[in-house]
């Protein structure tokens, strides 16, 4: 691969990190998967999105 | 007042596809001065021809960007010698500036250099190095690498990087619209992934960044009122982006956690076209290849002997009339004469003949092909742009970049194309909306974004250059030259071969077999006489004489008068002697009794040689037979084309026992002899009326017009430039199976062209109605189309392997 295309590369990597690093200051809380409350909310999303 | 009328090929950046090069096309024709414009989205060409006294390049080229395209600009470094003040800078500078083709041009005092920008194709170095040198100054170039290979290397590079980057991107919004489906809701994925403002984050560079191309595109476009594949890739992805923004804000008023978004739609499809791009440029490229190769065959430096020394310069100093020097093993810097010494050369390079060919004193030499053996001295006939080389890749780049009568149908076609699909997706949106899924915006988006992107006709304007690309290219590396797209495409229809004999069909190097004196000549004298008339004339018959003559040998006398009489033979007065020498009608016009010699005529003549009767003062005194002999492929050839199906007829203005000693030889059934130089062209018309689509092949002056009347003219490379000129087809081999492999060839070709127009019709009509009734997701659209395009790329490539002459079917089993 050339300089060129590793430029295109890098940048991107670097914004997907940057994408990461900020969700992880300023996203919302992970959802526990384990609490049934959460569960089901999520299952419900799901079903929502697959029509 | 005399027209200054000019043709120019510039060199066209930003077009993607036959709607932007119709564009072109027809703001140029619109032009005050330009009497025909030609563009080719392929070869990014457009060759106009335009009166110079109404227009200028710098108004063509300032016209292709206000239509929104570049036209593609070379820089070169000089470096500039014999400069002392800035005046003379600003004297180089000043007249580089006015040179027609040169857009800016910088000199640098201090550094002895000049930069110029130039358009390409309009201007070379050397013609600013004259200028220059005219001045009183030296231009050199400081790095001969070609700016183009490069320019076209680095977009390559820009598209593969563009694709990496909206991959790495993309790739989270895939993986979150993999998991939507039933049967893939179990692949584990981070919720980072399904939030809006993530999804956004990572959508945005791709839509803007990589897709910054298509907006440009689509800007330039219908800032021209009109619409190309840019319009419909940068509406159907910015419909699928800003839609899922509105959703996004929605489903924050509404507190939704993780609403149903399209960014992974417009980042996928903006990713799959772009890879599809990369690809393209990849495959577009091998089908230059043949430019490339042939470009690669010249050499660098050449050695030249002055004052008797051997001194080694670049190739561009060559000039006519100098010495060269060749050792064994070295190719031949230009065309030239052999001066001194003898060896075989290797001409496959030029002629496509694997076999290498001997030349000694006297013999012509091509340009960059091989010297095997001994060490050659030659004197330079051609150089720079009048060398064959140099001809045969000028004339392949036309080939390679005119159009193809089916190619102004297609272009037509794909230019009101869009359009059409604009409106038909609008249509489509409002069916889905008011009456399929009333109120539902998302649902009735998808099939409209689905049309715009299934829809664009890139497959259908790549489908015809391309494969003209490929098959003339092809053509090109064994010795087939065609002249323009529409040969290629018009030769496969032919239905008649007509070969004219002397040269094509037989070596055209005939010689004295028989040479009959009557008493009271003598046959020193006679002959003596003979050859010096003949030796005036440049017949090949005549040649033959002269040749028979010197060897055995006598003295060549004085010839008072010569007259040729075309088609029948010479007058002339030798010494004193009025001479006759030719046919029975010459004798007959004049009233000679030959009855003696009638036997022994017919009887040469049965041979298949050619008698001529020779009279002295209106007096019979002999007969010289010549005999010319068949090439060792004719009859190889003549059997390839009657298995293609043609008809095959044998044309001469020989007598007809000859001709037909001869075409017994070859095995061709139908002799049209005793045809005279102006009778061939008639020939050829009478089978036309016919109905019969006629090719006709020939070496000689006299085989111009017929080679100009006919639906076809196939010039042999050996022959004469004025047959090279009238003929649409140049063989390189004086073999006759090139006709052949020509007619192969074309019909390659154009079954080529016929798949993928199929293929890109078909296509598009099918998915279309597919996308319509909402059974086409739209990154599937946006896959398939990059897929249409490369396909057809790939299909056009596989010319590059046809296997045309027997030797190469021979070595192929």
């Amino acid at each position: 691969m050339t300089k060129t295309v590793w430029k295109w590369v890098v940048s991107a990597i670097a914004i997907l990190l940057a994408i990461m690093v900020i969700y992880s200051y300023v996203g919302p809380e992970e959802v526990d998967h384990h609490s049934d409350h959460a569960l089901d909310e999520y299952e419900k999303a799901r079903e929502e999105r697959s029509g | 007042m005399l027209e200054k009328i000019e043709n120019v090929t510039l060199s066209v950046v930003g077009m993607t596809c036959a709607a932007c090069s119709q564009r072109v096309e027809k703001g140029l024709k619109r032009m005050n001065g330009v009497h025909e414009a030609n563009v080719n989205v392929t070869t990014e060409k457009a060759t106009v021809t335009f009166n110079t006294e109404e227009t200028t390049i710098k108004q063509l080229t300032e016209k292709i960007e206000t239509l929104g395209y570049d036209v593609r600009m070379v820089k070169a470094d000089f470096q500039v010698t014999g400069m002392t003040c800035a005046a003379c800078s600003n004297r180089v500078e000043k007249k580089l500036n006015r040179l027609e083709g040169v857009q800016k041009a910088a000199v640098n005092l201090a550094l002895e250099t000049a930069t110029v920008e130039y358009v390409e194709g309009v201007i070379s170095p050397s013609d600013m190095k004259d200028a220059v040198h005219k001045l009183g100054f030296g231009l050199k170039e400081k790095d001969d690498s070609s700016n183009q290979v490069d320019s076209k290397q680095k977009e390559m590079e820009v598209q593969l990087g563009k694709f990496l980057f909206a991959a790495i991107l993309t790739f989270p919004l895939f993986w979150s619209m993999v998991t939507h489906f039933e049967f893939t809701s179990f692949i584990w994925m981070p919720d980072m992934f399904m939030n809006p403002w993530v999804q956004l984050a990572l959508a945005t560079p791709v839509q803007f960044i990589v897709g910054a191309q298509f907006y440009v595109g689509a800007y330039k476009a219908l800032r021209n009122k009109s619409a190309n594949m840019d319009v419909l890739v940068a509406l159907g992805t910015s419909a699928a982006y800003f839609y899922s923004i509105y959703l996004g804000i929605e489903a924050m008023e509404q507190g939704i956690v993780m609403p149903d978004l399209y960014f992974e739609t417009s980042a996928v499809i903006i990713t799959l076209i772009v890879l599809g791009k990369w690809f393209e440029a990849r495959a577009k490229g091998k089908t230059s290849q043949a430019i490339q190769k042939l470009l690669g065959l010249q050499v660098k430096t050449a050695t030249v002997i002055r004052n008797n020394e051997a001194v080694t310069i670049a190739l561009e100093e060559v000039k006519v009339g100098d010495r060269l020097l060749v050792k064994p093993g070295e190719k031949i810097p230009v065309d030239g004469v052999i001066l001194d010494g003898h060896s075989a050369v290797d001409e496959s390079m030029i002629t496509g003949e694997s076999i290498p060919v001997d030349k000694k004193s006297g013999d012509i030499v091509i340009g960059s092909t091989m010297n095997k053996h001994g060490s050659i001295t030659m004197e330079a006939t051609k150089v720079g742009k009048d060398t064959a080389l140099a001809q045969i890749i000028s004339i392949v780049e036309n080939a390679q970049g005119s159009k193809a009568n089916i190619q102004r149908m297609t272009d037509k076609v794909s230019g009101i194309f869009v359009p059409v699909v604009v409106v038909i997706a609008i249509m489509s949106f409002f069916v889905w909306y008011l009456f399929v899924t009333p109120g539902d915006l998302g649902a009735a988006l998808i099939p409209t974004i689905s049309i715009l992107v299934i829809a664009c006709p890139c497959a259908l304007g790549l489908a015809t250059p391309t494969s003209i690309m490929a098959g003339s290219g092809r053509a090109a590396e064994v010795g087939l030259l065609f002249k323009g797209g529409e040969h290629l495409e018009n030769t496969q229809s032919i239905q008649t071969v007509v070969l004219d004999k002397t040269g094509t069909v037989t070596k055209g190097e005939p010689m004295v077999t028989d040479f009959v004196y009557e008493a009271p000549f003598e046959k020193e004298l006679l002959l003596q006489m003979v050859s010096s008339a003949e030796f005036k004339s440049e017949h090949p018959l005549a040649h033959a004489i002269v040749n028979y003559a010197k060897e055995e040998p006598v003295q060549l006398m004085e010839t008072e008068q010569f007259e040729a009489v075309p088609g029948h033979g010479i007058r002339a007065k030798v010494n004193g002697y009025d001479l006759l020498i030719g046919t029975r009608k010459l004798l007959d016009d004049e009233k000679v009794e030959y009855n003696k010699a009638q036997v022994k005529m017919t009887e040469f003549e049965k041979e298949g040689k050619t008698a001529m009767l020779i009279a002295v003062n209106g007096q019979y005194a002999g007969l010289v037979a010549v005999a010319d002999t068949v090439k060792e492929t004719s009859k190889q050839a003549i059997t390839r084309l009657k298995k293609l199906g043609l008809e095959v007829i044998m044309l001469t203005g020989d007598n007809k026992r000859t001709a037909e000693a001869i075409a017994k030889q070859v095995g061709i059934d139908q002799v049209v002899a005793e045809v005279l130089p102006e009778e061939k062209s008639a020939v050829v018309e009478n089978l036309q009326k016919e109905g019969k689509k006629v090719a006709m092949v020939g070496d000689g002056l006299n085989d111009a017009p017929a080679l100009a009347v006919a639906d076809i003219g196939m010039a042999i490379g050996t022959g004469t430039d004025v047959a090279i000129e009238a003929a649409d087809i140049t063989l390189m081999r004086g073999d006759l199976n090139s006709v052949a492999d020509a007619i192969i060839m074309s019909r390659k070709t154009m079954i080529n062209i016929k798949q993928n127009l199929f293929f890109a019709f078909v296509y598009n009509s099918l998915g279309i109605p597919i996308a319509a009734v909402g059974l086409l997701a739209p990154w599937v659209a946006g896959a398939a189309m990059a897929f249409s395009s490369v396909s057809v790329v790939l299909n056009a490539l596989r010319l590059q392997k046809t296997k045309l002459s027997p030797n190469e079917m021979e070595r192929s089993k």
